[in-house]
């Protein structure tokens, strides 16, 4: 028989991860009566207050489709947006270990973009659903290359979570400004419009290394087709470099956290 | 004691820098055409240190003369400046009056999480979980978050993680003098006559000079971040009384 043993250094890592995790998910929601009920709630009020706005006060006409659109968009930014703004201050939330006991900085990223990213699987989990019972949404090969974008996504959100929080240690009012960030970026990426109309007017909007992501999702969950390999390639780019050019800048850059916090 | 080294400190000095430039980009943009200045104090010069394994080792000195500076150092939690070299060998907890611990977490939670950082695997946590229970004497507050704690009661409960989880190397930052409790000080003494903490490399920075004579093997004068004479604990103690 084989069996597969983990070395003790490992082992201990691996635990170490999940009890941080488990640590932020409890600290999200304790307190809270409603508990882990909000962390899915939230995004659902979220679509209906935009799916009504855009639906009934703008466009004046209801396009069921465009529910889909909003579900799959609002998934990927309520991750990015909530796995950002924590991390801005991931360095003070965790000096109480920092002060006294040496431990890879790298765990702490690991163990909070986990926790995140289990918000965005259990709702694309209930995406799925609610595209198959409401739309009669099937997926065929397609929905094989989701976990690849969403696997870029996430790594390009790590890349940013190193560089968010390092920089705070020397900008203190980083979250104000990247609240205003987050703000503008949501109406850079389709969410609310409709890419294949508004890159053609704006075709400058591609730049953005988020759209590829979202155009991919899109292009897997609404349209049911396969990723364009130019938009992949651009979004798989950013992502290793910028998760590559984040780490090396917290590694370096963090050194001195304590003593400047 | 062995001849084994478990801390090596070798061209040691720390300077910090205080820059009235800000640290928020508020500041920074008003600052913009302003000219900066960097106000830099030097808490540590050239401190050269080799403690072995198993020994208690004290450091003196007055108020702002680089002793909790040192300990932060030797924990790498604040770095060296450049072309000093720290390293230690083994697990390494700073403790500290009080600290360590996340808030809004149990005593039950920050256990798992401060035992999981010194090296313990899960299993290991669980099987020892009753004991650094009750040597911290919390049995009744196991399940209560750690903000309604005293921090003499922090400091226990941190104490008693350290001596569970088996860490090589302890740095004590004027630690027994504030968890004040009779009986748990009585306790901790009884680990140094004991020699419950025998092969455990023990740093104590401290005011209290009886603690020092009776706990150190040797012990550091720091003045002025200068370390000014390493030695016996009594020769070393006259030389601070003298300063």
């Amino acid at each position: 028989m084989v069996s597969f043993k983990i070395g003790r250094a490992t082992q201990n890592r691996i635990e170490r991860i999940y009890l941080f995790y488990g640590m932020d998910y409890f600290i999200r929601y304790y307190g809270s009566k409603m508990g882990i009920l909000w962390a899915f709630l939230n995004p659902f009020l979220k679509i209906l207050i935009y799916y009504f706005v855009f639906s009934y006060i703008i466009y004046r006409q209801s396009n069921p489709e465009f529910l889909l659109k909003l579900f799959a968009g609002m998934l990927l930014w309520q991750f990015f947006t909530e796995a950002t703004s924590h991390a801005i201050h991931l360095f003070n939330s965790r000096r109480f270990i920092l002060q006294n006991i040496q431990i890879n900085k790298v765990d702490f990223f690991i163990s909070d973009i986990l926790s995140k990213f289990m918000g965005l699987f259990v709702n694309i989990l209930i995406y799925l659903l609610f595209a198959f019972l409401f739309f009669n949404k099937v997926y065929g090969l397609e929905i094989l290359f989701l976990p690849i974008v969403v696997f870029n996504f996430l790594l390009f959100t790590l890349g940013v979570m190193f560089i968010l929080s390092t920089m705070y240690i020397r900008f203190r009012d980083l979250d104000h400004l990247w609240t205003i960030v987050i703000m503008a970026g949501f109406w850079t990426v389709p969410i609310v419009w409709d890419y294949k109309i508004v890159l053609q007017n704006i075709p400058q909007l591609t730049y953005n290394p988020l759209m590829s992501y979202f155009v991919n999702v899109q292009e897997i969950l609404i349209d049911n087709h396969l990723p364009t390999v130019s938009t992949f390639l651009y979004g798989f780019i950013f992502s290793v470099s910028i998760s590559i050019i984040g780490y090396f800048y917290m590694k370096f850059g963090s050194r001195k956290a304590l003593e400047v916090l | 004691m062995s001849n084994e080294i478990a801390i090596s400190l070798s061209n040691v000095s720390k300077t910090y820098e205080l820059s009235d430039r800000g640290n928020s980009f508020r500041e920074r943009a008003l600052n913009i055409f302003t000219s900066s200045s960097v106000r830099k104090i030097q808490a540590l010069h050239d401190v050269n240190i080799q403690i072995h394994k198993g020994e208690v080792f004290g450091v003196i000195g007055h108020n702002g003369s680089g002793k909790s500076t040192l300990l932060q150092i030797m924990n790498k939690s604040i770095p060296a400046d450049r072309g000093g070299k720290v390293e230690y060998y083994g697990t390494a907890i700073r403790l500290a009056l009080g600290m360590g611990f996340n808030p809004q977490l149990t005593a039950r939670q920050n256990i798992f999480l401060n035992s999981s950082v010194l090296g313990l695997t899960i299993r290991e946590i669980k099987e020892k979980f009753d004991e650094i229970v009750s040597f911290a004497e919390l049995e009744d507050f196991v399940d209560t978050p750690v903000k309604f704690y005293s921090s003499g009661m922090k400091s226990k409960l941190m104490f008693s993680i350290a001596v569970n989880a088996q860490a090589d190397i302890f740095l004590m930052d004027e630690f027994f003098g504030g968890v004040g409790d009779i009986n748990f000080q009585k306790k901790s003494e009884e680990l140094f006559r004991k020699n419950i903490l025998q092969n455990r490399t023990i740093v104590i920075v401290s005011h209290n000079m009886s603690l020092i004579k009776q706990n150190c093997d040797r012990v550091l004068l720091l003045n002025n971040g200068i370390p000014v004479l390493i030695g016996n604990p009594e020769e070393v103690i006259k030389m601070y009384q003298s300063l």
